[in-house]
């Protein structure tokens, strides 16, 4: 289903001013620090916030007007929303929490266990059926809310951080269910770059309850409208000085590819991926190399993100396998390049 | 040396002396009164009090309304516990004060509170009296109404701290999935403040069986239709002792019963978590 309008709120002490345009079919992804409005953001499209102004239309009629004095709630709107803490009912057991869509939409106990059995085979965890909730791990439990989401049959599913809560063994096969083809319009919150980068097919940044800015993953990476959307997608930000195909940042000079922005102040982006890691000085074409040392490693979910340390504070991703072949650790010396053509820049 | 600080370890540090000495004491000052309640009871009288027809009209009487009671409690205070955990209503913690004061209030002056305003000429009494013929005061409703109005509180109080404690996302989950606000409030509200409302109706229960104050004060005694068992022990220590002492621990059993099935159960809901 496709829900558009315009979402304005206070909530507290943060006023909320977003713009929605959710395609039919499609995966949203609201991406911004903690406490932006993405989870207030989500509560208005469930109909848990009822707007103070703005307007929100779903593909089966206007959802929420103030001004008309229109508000459809919750249970009326074809939504299901998935809590990062998983909010399974904890008196009753798996089926009956992945049931209580069905039920209380009037379906009978026998069909609705029944599309509870299909719907947690579904999502793998037919096994846990008669579990009682409070005996399951996060994996496990976070599983079967999105069953108990899905089995609602709704037009759009909100997910609210769903892999936040997850460890990172459990991760990798959150992220597979979560991506696959056959289901409703999602929106998904997330903090995490890579998820949103990955699973979305637009995206919207939020900060201070604006969007900043919305695009495809693509449109994003490749033009950030500002150092903010580069900083939050991961995708190392640098402020320098630029003259020609010159960048000067801290002191360092980099050679930048084919651009069209004018010589003076300007933010360049380097992702984290188009930077190369060596143990000695490469050979061959980059013509940005440098020696450096590694600051840090983090490994998030599947993949590596090595840290460096002067004279370019950049984020490179690796796979595990590539930093085995390396065998490098924290502190010790490496050498780096990057292409003059993947280093974009923007006026700051 | 290892021997002696893993030792060290395992033990909790000695428990100065004079604080064993003062909670000796106050064990003491509990038990003794109840120990020899238990001892001075004529046991091979206890027969009679089951025969006897006054303490038996009293049980019977103070088991009927305190159960009654209790339902009233049930049904007008988890509405008010819901108004007062789930709403954003100005002047809430003025209305919490109010509905709870009985509880902390001189039985007695409820009881002269209850007259002012259900009495004869009370506030509402009189056009009661005067409309409908309607006269509460010193009937079995009377007796019900002074239970009502002191024991509520302990349900209020108690159903209000789950719902204040209880999980919120796990409401508005089950409202994104269709429920209705009543199927919430079935399905997913009420199951998990279970416990909380079991605490408040034996807190509840017990509190009105044990009513003394207000009722005397507003229902007075009379026998079969306001003497309660309280009411009758109190009278009974003037003519006959004995039957006081049998009816004292009766009451006393009822309520030890009450706190031994609770046990760690109240002190969690009131605390709002175990």
């Amino acid at each position: 289903m496709s829900v558009h309008g315009r979402i304005i709120v206070r909530v507290g002490d943060c006023r909320i001013d977003v713009p929605i345009d959710i395609a039919s079919g499609t995966t949203v992804a609201l991406i911004g620090p903690n406490g932006a409005g993405k989870t207030t953001v989500l509560r208005c499209l469930a109909g848990l916030q009822p707007l103070d102004d703005g307007r929100l239309v779903g593909a089966d009629g206007v959802w929420d007007d103030p001004g008309a004095g229109v508000f459809v709630p919750p249970q009326h709107r074809r939504v299901a929303m998935m809590f990062q803490q998983h909010a399974l009912i904890s008196h009753l057991n798996v089926r009956d929490n992945v049931a209580f869509g069905p039920r209380s939409r009037g379906v009978g106990t026998t069909a609705a266990n029944q599309r509870a059995a299909d719907v947690l085979a579904r999502v793998g965890a037919a096994h846990l059926i008669a579990r009682r909730v409070t005996d399951l791990s996060g994996g496990e439990a976070q599983r079967v809310a999105l069953a108990r989401a899905l089995a609602a049959d709704p037009e759009v599913l909100l997910l609210d951080e769903p892999l936040a809560a997850l460890d990172a063994a459990a991760r990798p096969a959150m992220r597979r269910l979560l991506a696959a083809d056959d289901l409703p319009t999602r929106v998904i919150v997330t903090h995490d770059p890579i998820d949103a980068l990955t699973l979305a097919d637009q995206i919207m940044v939020i900060d201070d309850g604006a969007l900043v800015q919305a695009g495809s993953p693509r449109e994003l990476v490749d033009t950030p409208r500002s150092a903010y959307v580069a900083e939050i997608l991961g995708l190392n930000p640098l402020s320098g000085v630029l003259t020609g195909d010159q960048l000067l940042i801290g002191g360092y000079p980099l050679t930048v590819g084919a651009h069209t922005v004018a010589d003076g102040d300007v933010v360049a982006v380097v992702r984290p991926r188009s930077v190369s890691l060596h143990r000695s000085r490469p050979e061959g074409s980059p013509r940005n190399v440098w020696s450096t040392r590694v600051e840090a490693i983090e490994r998030s979910a599947d993949r590596v993100r090595v840290r460096l340390g002067a004279p370019l504070p950049l984020v490179v991703e690796v796979t595990e396998g590539g930093l085995a072949a390396l065998d490098i650790g924290t502190g010790d010396e490496v050498w780096a390049s990057v292409k003059a053509s993947e280093i974009a820049v923007f006026p700051n | 040396m290892t021997s002696q600080r893993t030792r060290r370890r395992r033990t909790a540090p000695r428990t100065p002396v004079p604080i064993v000495a003062l909670a000796v004491i106050a064990v003491v000052f509990f038990a003794l009164p109840l120990l020899a309640l238990v001892l001075r009871v004529p046991w091979s009288d206890v027969g009679d009090l089951f025969t006897a027809s006054a303490p038996r009209e009293a049980l019977l009487l103070s088991l009927l309304t305190s159960v009654i009671a209790t339902a009233c409690a049930l049904v007008l205070g988890l509405p008010l516990a819901w108004v007062l955990a789930r709403t954003q209503l100005p002047g809430r913690h003025v209305i919490r004060a109010v509905c709870t004061l009985t509880m902390v209030l001189p039985p007695v002056v409820a009881g002269v509170a209850l007259l002012a305003a259900l009495g004869r000429r009370g506030l509402i009494g009189a056009s009661l009296n005067d409309w409908f013929g309607i006269r509460l005061p010193f009937t079995t409703p009377a007796v019900i109404i002074a239970q009502v109005f002191v024991a509520m509180p302990f349900l209020v109080l108690t159903v209000e701290s789950a719902l204040h404690s209880t999980d919120r996302t796990v409401e508005d989950a089950a409202r994104t999935l269709g429920a209705s606000p009543w199927t919430v409030i079935r399905r997913v509200t009420l199951p998990a403040v279970r416990p909380a409302i079991l605490s408040g109706l034996v807190l509840t229960w017990a509190r009105a069986l044990g009513e003394f104050g207000a009722t005397v004060t507003f229902a007075g005694n009379f026998p079969g239709t306001t003497r309660t068992l309280p009411v009758a022990t109190y009278l009974a220590l003037e003519s006959d002792v004995d039957q006081a002492l049998l009816m004292s621990v009766l009451l006393m059993v009822v309520s030890f019963v009450v706190l031994v099935s609770m046990r760690d159960r109240w002190t969690g809901a009131i605390g709002g978590r175990r």
